[in-house]
């Protein structure tokens, strides 16, 4: 909403320049965004009167005008087309200098010399309206520009927190300003009108529900004439972003940012009745607002109705058909109390937020609204030179409520943590126009102006004396409470040391985005879960790309991989970890966080003199065996696995005491190709809760060993599919305790080996903990773990 | 006898010092203490000196002995030096090349800045608390003072979901499932990911991180708030910088604050950054609304606490002058090795 400094220095005494009370303002909560300064000091430009207007000769886009400036007579060129006789316009005289910096100079404009220029309100940086030229009322020709009133301006730029609809307007604006400055607010006074006042021309108004509508409240104005607004309102208007319409429209728009109360004019002579009755709408009744669009309405929707129909939208809009236009002659001035949660329902319902709409739904001046309804009708009869105005009709369903607050001033003082005075509280409270209507020793009863809508507990108050006892004004203090049990999550702790790790591994940390495109999450569906179901989806997405929750970071990771992999092209390691959404029924997800990882592109041999390799299964799943144990992860199991977008022959999946706790493996050359990735990409993802088992556990400390360890080869051929995990598993669990380590010195599959087959070179290393192994000793042992080969795995010894 | 001794001590020395190979020393060591050497002619002919004599002159033969001996070694230790020094040239590099990287790779600098985040308030005595990202409207807008039909909603668009829930937009959840399972006093922060159903553009994303904290206890103050987001404000944007509040509103808490910190790029005097304020805005924060309380059955007649919400892409963006926050969900290893 945009303010005017000029008119708020109508509205009270100070004397703060505009940046100072922008800054005032905003310490008190009432958030200045912007000033913007409107106008200039006008040195050199008067008011001056259109005497005649001719044709030029040479072009007919241009008018030659002669113009009093009270001091002569000027003939200035224009090519307004809006230029008429009559007029009282600002004229810039030769030697002025506009507010944009432009010199005015006699000029000759095709063979007529034009001394000055007529200016519109652009020029003159008053508004942006560079239509035509701008046009004031009846002044003395030459007199100066600057010296109408409110025409040199500083608008602001008001963002206020929805808490504070009392500020929606000047004088709401006004009342913050006269807690500081002290001074009262002079609120605009009804003019005197010459009409007859006529206090029997009435109307029946019925409110058929009193909880949507507590009051209505009407004037009736005879025989207006609608006509353009004098200068002083439309400039009022104008300069805070309304446009001015007529007189009528004008004045409700002038009450509205000058009181924040929404107005509604009718064309009384279009209401069937006449008759008003507030009521919900029926079913299947329908309204064209005043924006020329049919309305569905429903049946809990709140309309102001003639004998007939729906003639407006309860405080949201009126409708087109009863709407004021220049042939109106009889007014019916609206004023009421709209229920806030029934305006803001029906506007969302219907899609529709207007100014009024946007005040009714944060709540009105219930018992103030009257008196702008008073001070807007005597406008409208006094502008509109009406022959008679009705007095007020007043339709009251239910009776305004004061509300009062209780609270202890001790308690409002240490809950902000200060000592303030209470005779300084009580001042405060006195500013802030709370009347106190009972005080037991520290207990006050304060009765609540009509216009704070936001405040009903004690803690309202507390923050109402805070924000003018001054936020900066609070000191700072430290907790010394009691000793209170703190820590950090296992969550944190994992992915702090994750972190730590796999950076120290050369790996980069990424964040992606969880929503997707639904598409996506059907190619790269969730690991981790038995039975598949569509992801779970937002109703009301932006864009397609963030419609669904994702189900794997895979994806993400591979869209990272690809991108750098263009223009990088170099080593990439990436790892996430992040939340995905396991879809469990087609309604339920299952939030889990994973751990993603990948590799692409050459192994890191960074240097000009060492070729660099590119990345294979094992180097990553060393990585992978290297995190784990990092984590004490000892017995973790490796089986094949199947993954669709995965290489059918070198994908694994992990295992920790038999569950399933992640994948990897290369990633499948038809969907690297998808997504144009033409490097070796080796890709895993794992489940987080099983990885921080361990997190905290404590190592315990193994005696190093003090007899001597004893190695026997072992070379076997076995069937190409049988898996190293297998033997392993297969000669640890024969021999508890002995075996102390089993690695692999070849694998060989060619010649001299059977078709099908593969040699496999073991070595063992025996080492018993309570003494030294004999030859003998070592020879029966390793015999007999030949025999479980053979005898348990079909192997054959070479 | 002396005399004799000296120049054959000379003799020897000149030797050796000649010698240029190993092989010309060995020769050298067979000349001089050999058995047939003059040295040992020397020790042979002890028995010719007068006895009362013979102890001073074995010992200046023996001295003789080692001194030979200990010159050889020297040379020879010498010699070696010469051929590894000479070895040694020719395996000279350019000690200038870049260094063979085993290339570390970097930490977020989301999670860097949510990390310095997490660390300052653990310092404070806060624990850790997470919540699920998919909620339900009471715990992300009714349980925190946000009925359904309040203006308040408007202020964060919500990602609705298809089964009835939503994408928390904040992690004020957290609050409300904290304080349901622990009785005070409770002191905590929920760091997480939150969304918005905003448009993606260089100043909003669809989803960004919060760290939400909360302490409730029987006199916790607004100046103890103070207090803390003071000491927040030095701790991660350097000594020395001071906060300005301004009263706002939030509908779970009251009285409401937005905090601006003094700009740490031009220390208050104004620069593009803090748009020539000075100040910065970095976080909202209040006392705990009474109804946010009762909604997690604490009597709020005999506790209050304060709460505060941050989020980490601003500040992030503002420590490092980043100006779009699409870069942070890009990933692009140029961007991410910056920081
Ligand atoms: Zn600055």
């Amino acid at each position: 909403m945009k303010i005017s400094y000029a008119w708020l220095k109508k509205l009270v005494n100070f004397s703060y320049s505009p940046e100072e009370l922008a800054d005032y303002l905003t310490m008190q909560g009432i958030e200045i965004a912007s000033i913007e300064k409107i106008g200039g000091d006008f040195d050199g430009i008067v008011i001056g009167k259109i005497l005649d207007v001719k044709k030029h000769p040479e072009a007919d886009k241009l008018s030659v005008c002669s113009v009093d400036v009270g001091t002569n007579i000027l003939t200035i060129v224009c090519g307004a087309s809006n230029v008429a006789q009559g007029q009282y316009v600002p004229v810039a005289l030769e030697g002025s200098v506009l507010p944009g910096g432009q010199k005015i100079t006699a000029a000759t404009l095709k063979g007529v010399t034009s001394h000055g220029m007529i200016c519109s309100a652009s020029e003159l940086n008053l508004s942006d309206d560079a239509k035509g030229i701008m046009v004031l009322e009846k002044i003395n020709p030459g007199t100066p520009l600057s010296q109408i009133d409110g025409i040199s301006d500083y608008v602001m730029e008001i963002e206020l927190t929805p808490n504070r609809p009392d500020c929606l307007n000047m004088a709401g604006v006004a009342r913050e300003i006269s807690i500081r400055s002290g001074n009262p607010v002079k609120y605009p006074q009804p003019p005197e009108v010459k009409c007859t006042i006529n206090s029997t021309d009435t109307i029946p108004i019925a409110i058929k529900n009193p909880d949507l509508c507590e009051q209505y409240s009407a004037y009736i104005i005879r025989n207006v004439k609608v006509a353009p607004s004098p200068f002083w309102l439309r400039n009022a208007l104008e300069k805070i972003g309304l446009r001015s319409i007529n007189n009528i429209v004008d004045v409700t728009n002038y009450a509205l940012m000058c009181m924040g109360h929404p107005l509604h004019a009718f064309d009384l002579d279009k209401l069937n009745g006449p008759e008003i009755i507030v009521r919900t709408a029926k079913k299947n009744e329908t309204i064209v607002t005043i924006d020329e669009k049919e309305r569905i309405l429903a049946e809990d929707m709140l309309v102001i109705a003639d004998s007939v129909k729906p003639v407006a939208l309860a405080g949201i809009m009126g409708g087109a058909e009863t709407a004021v236009s220049d042939s109106t002659t009889n007014i019916l001035l609206e004023g009421a109390y709209f229920n806030p949660v029934s305006i803001r329902k029906t506007s969302k319902t219907v899609g529709l937020s207007s100014d009024s709409s946007y005040r009714f739904e944060r709540g009105t001046d219930r018992a103030g609204f009257v008196d702008v309804l008073t001070l807007a009708a005597h406008m409208i009869a006094d502008l509109g030179k009406a022959s008679g105005i009705s007095t007020r009709i007043d339709t009251i369903a239910k009776k305004p409520q004061q509300v009062t607050i209780s609270c202890n001033l001790d308690k409002i003082t240490s809950y902000i943590g200060v000592n303030i005075p209470h005779n300084q509280v009580l001042d405060i409270f006195k500013k802030l126009q709370f009347s106190i209507l009972e005080q037991n020793g520290k207990d006050v009863k304060l009765a609540i102006p009509s216009f704070r809508v936001d405040l009903a507990i004690q803690e309202d108050i507390v923050e109402e004396l805070a924000r003018i006892y001054g936020y900066n004004n609070i000191p700072m203090a430290f907790p010394g409470s009691e000793f209170i049990e703190f820590e950090l999550n296992k969550n944190i702790q994992f992915a702090r040391k994750t972190r730590s790790i796999l950076t120290g591994m050369g790996f980069f940390d990424i964040i992606t985005c969880s929503l997707t495109n639904k598409k996506v999450t059907e190619e790269f569906p969730s690991l981790f879960t038995s039975k598949q179901h569509p992801a779970l989806c937002v109703k009301n997405p932006i864009s397609e790309m963030q419609h669904a929750l994702q189900t794997s970071l895979v994806p993400n990771m591979i869209n990272v991989i690809a991108t750098n992999a263009r223009h990088a092209g170099q080593t990439l390691q990436f790892f996430e970890i992040g939340s995905i959404f396991i879809p469990k029924s087609p309604q339920e997800a299952n939030e889990q966080t994973v751990l993603c990882i990948a590799v692409s592109g050459k192994a890191p041999k960074d240097s000009i003199t060492t070729t660099r390799d590119s990345w294979d299964y094992f180097t990553f799943k060393g990585i992978l065996e290297d995190y784990f144990l990092s984590l004490g992860l000892r017995d973790i199991n490796y089986e094949t696995a199947s993954i669709p977008y995965l290489h059918p022959g070198r994908t694994a999946c992990s295992k920790l005491n038999n569950e399933i706790i992640g994948y990897f493996g290369q990633i499948h050359p038809v969907a690297a190709r998808q997504y144009t990735i033409d490097q070796n990409t080796f890709i895993g993802e794992f489940l987080v809760s099983p990885l921080l088992c361990n997190i905290n556990a404590l190592s315990r400390y193994t005696p190093l060993p003090k007899y001597p360890a004893v190695e026997r080869d072992l070379a076997i051929v076995v069937d190409k599919s049988m898996t190293f995990q297998i033997i392993h598993d297969t000669l640890t669990s024969s021999l508890p305790g002995l075996l102390e380590k089993l690695s692999i010195i070849s694998i060989y599959e060619g010649k001299q080996i059977p078709d099908g087959k593969k040699s496999i070179n073991f070595r063992m290393r025996y080492r018993s903990v309570d003494r030294t192994l004999l030859d003998d000793e070592v020879d029966l042992i390793h015999n007999k773990l030949a025999s479980v080969l053979v005898n348990q795995l079909n192997c054959e010894m070479r | 006898m002396q005399a004799k001794i000296s120049a054959l001590k000379q003799n020897a020395f000149n030797d050796i010092a000649s010698a240029q190979d190993s092989n010309a020393l060995e020769d050298c060591r067979i000349k001089w203490l050999g058995k047939k050497s003059e040295t040992s002619q020397l020790l042979k002919g002890l028995k010719d000196v007068a006895p009362d004599q013979r102890p001073a002159v074995g010992a200046l033969i023996n001295d003789l002995k080692n001194e030979i001996e200990s010159t050889i070694n020297a040379r020879r230790t010498e010699m070696e030096f010469e051929v590894i020094s000479r070895q040694l040239e020719g395996e000279a590099i350019d000690v200038t090349l870049p260094g063979k990287r085993q290339g570390l790779g970097r930490v977020h600098p989301l999670t860097q800045t949510l990390d310095a985040v997490i660390n300052i308030f653990h310092s404070l005595g806060f624990s850790v608390a997470e919540g699920p990202e998919i909620e339900s409207e009471y715990y992300n807008f009714d349980a925190l003072n946000i009925p359904t039909y309040h203006p308040a909603r408007d202020m964060q668009d919500t990602f609705f979901l298809e089964n009835g829930k939503l994408l928390r937009t904040h992690t004020s959840p957290v609050q409300i499932r904290v304080m349901e399972n622990r009785t005070p006093p409770v002191r905590v922060i929920a760091p997480g990911r939150v969304y918005r159903n905003e448009a993606i553009n260089a100043r909003s994303y669809c989803l960004f991180h919060q760290v939400e904290g909360f302490y409730v206890d029987q006199k916790v103050t607004f100046a103890e708030l103070k207090g803390v987001l003071g000491f927040f404000a030095q701790e991660l944007f350097g000594k020395g910088t001071k906060i300005k509040l301004r009263p706002s509103y939030f509908p779970f808490t009251e009285p409401s604050l937005e905090c601006d910190i003094s700009c740490f790029l031009c220390h208050g005097s104004g620069c593009r950054v803090c748009k020539y304020s000075g100040w910065l805005e970095i976080l909202g924060a209040g006392m705990i609304h009474p109804e946010v309380l009762k909604s997690a059955h604490y009597d709020p007649e005999k506790y209050q606490g304060y709460a505060f919400g941050m989020g980490i892409e601003r500040i992030t963006m503002l420590l490092y002058g980043i100006n779009d926050i699409r870069l942070f969900f890009e990933n692009d290893i140029r961007f991410l090795s910056q920081f």
